[in-house]
């Protein structure tokens, strides 16, 4: 039962999928259009809480048990409930003026402020990786450097060739390289998912007792 | 179901102060540069806060209140209600007496996901990047030769067999004169990783570019 129902629930909405994208059966096609693609789209919307659920269990414990830095879950627990109870109820949710207010101010701003903070940690990766110890090492050098160059006004001044090599570089070595790893992965994607649909691989049905 | 509203004035009061409550929020982030202080520390749990619960709205105003409100009780598509309480059984994985009924919706979105990957998401793009790397070897433009493309497109399909390779034959595999494939397709990757580096470095450096120009021409109006 705790195993089976789940494997067998796997396997039918694949294959359903499968006959969907291979066959052209009205009833399966109408099937998978109309009724598993919007109870995906439902089941996984009505799920979304589930990792709120267990950012606000965790700091509802920190505060109880008074843990090292207790604190700071007053901070983010006070944000979660004012950011989620004022676009529940406000009217127009997201599109309201308040709430668009609370999101541009404090969300927008920390989401751009903590990604432009990885531009000073790629610097100093950047230091640290450009070194030419061998060949491969002075490779990655080298094109990095014509990269970079070839994406700023003032490389173009230095040389005018740098643009030119960077666009070759980005479009027959990168590309070219990027491709080959897309066709890879995508056949290790492939077979994982034939491994789930017959039940080899189980990774997803972990996590409890019982069998 | 109406909202209620928050008056118009209070919200003209507080829309000035965006910029600077924005600023504040850069320095409390860029303080970690410094050391950890408690100033950055405030900021990464109000980011975590605020995050998720805008995720929540987010799918609250798109997904389930339409859901609610035209599908079912305009339209009478009662069924939905299976795929949620299907995906509120997801809820039961933190007690751990019950989480085992956690594996169905999980085993429903694996087998749904796996399916469509088969047919649509993953197959179809593969079979497209395959066809696109078979370029001819000899491009004749305009009745004429062109050797840059011939050289650029054996070039990209060298580069392309010559990792595909590396990736699927191991060193174990390809011995003796084989592993000098091996040495070229380390140097293909070296290069794109570096032009890899070089492109993400660009794009930060832009995102922090972005940030100046806010503190510099949207704050302080400088420009």
């Amino acid at each position: 039962m705790r195993r089976t129902v789940p494997m067998v629930l796997t396997f039918c909405a694949g294959f359903i999928m499968v006959l969907d994208g291979f066959f052209n059966i009205s009833f399966i096609n109408g099937f998978a259009n109309r009724y598993l693609m919007r109870s995906v789209t439902l089941s996984v919307a009505w799920a979304a809480g589930i990792g709120a659920l267990n950012i606000v269990r965790l700091h509802v414990r920190n505060i109880t048990t008074k843990r090292t830095n207790y604190q700071y879950s007053y901070i983010l627990l006070g944000f979660f409930f004012f950011m989620l109870i004022s676009g529940v109820v406000l009217e127009r949710h997201t599109t309201n003026p308040f709430y668009q207010f609370v999101y541009s101010s404090f969300q927008a701003q920390l989401s751009a402020a903590v990604f432009s903070l990885s531009s000073f940690y790629l610097a100093s990766s950047s230091y640290r990786a450009f070194r030419a110890r061998s060949l491969e090492a002075t490779l990655l050098l080298v094109a990095a450097v014509f990269v970079i160059s070839g994406s700023v006004p003032m490389g173009a001044a230095i040389w005018s060739g740098f643009p030119t090599v960077s666009q070759w570089l980005m479009k027959y070595i990168n590309d070219s390289t990027m491709r080959a790893f897309t066709i890879g992965s995508t056949m290790g994607t492939l077979s994982q998912c034939v491994r789930n649909l017959v039940g080899i691989e189980r990774g997803h049905l972990r996590g409890s007792e019982g069998g | 179901m109406a909202g209620v509203n928050v008056p118009t004035a209070i919200v003209d009061a507080l829309t000035p102060w965006s910029t600077t409550i924005g600023v504040i929020c850069l320095i409390g982030v860029w303080s970690m540069l410094y050391k950890e202080n408690p100033f950055y520390r405030a900021c990464e749990h109000a980011y975590v806060g605020s995050a998720a619960a805008h995720t929540l709205v987010t799918t609250y105003a798109n997904t389930i209140k339409p859901g609610i409100q035209m599908n079912m009780a305009q339209n009478g598509d009662y069924w939905e209600i299976i795929p949620i309480l299907l995906g509120c059984l997801i809820y039961f994985q933190p007690i751990r007496q019950y989480n085992w009924i956690s594996r169905f919706p999980m085993a429903f979105w694996v087998g749904y996901n796996a399916g469509y990957s088969l047919t649509l998401r993953v197959a179809m793009p593969l079979f497209t990047e395959a066809r696109r790397t078979m370029l001819p070897f000899f491009v004749i433009t305009d009745g004429r030769f062109d050797l840059m493309t011939s050289i650029n497109n054996i070039v990209f399909t060298g580069v392309v067999v010559l990792v595909l390779v590396y990736f699927i034959f191991s060193r174990n595999v390809i011995q003796g004169k084989g592993v000098f494939l091996n040495r070229w397709a380390r140097i293909a990757i070296m290069i794109c990783f570096g032009a890899g580096f070089g492109n993400g470095v660009a794009n930060r450096v832009s995102l922090l570019i972005g940030r100046f120009n806010y503190v510099l021409s949207d704050w302080l109006k400088l420009y």
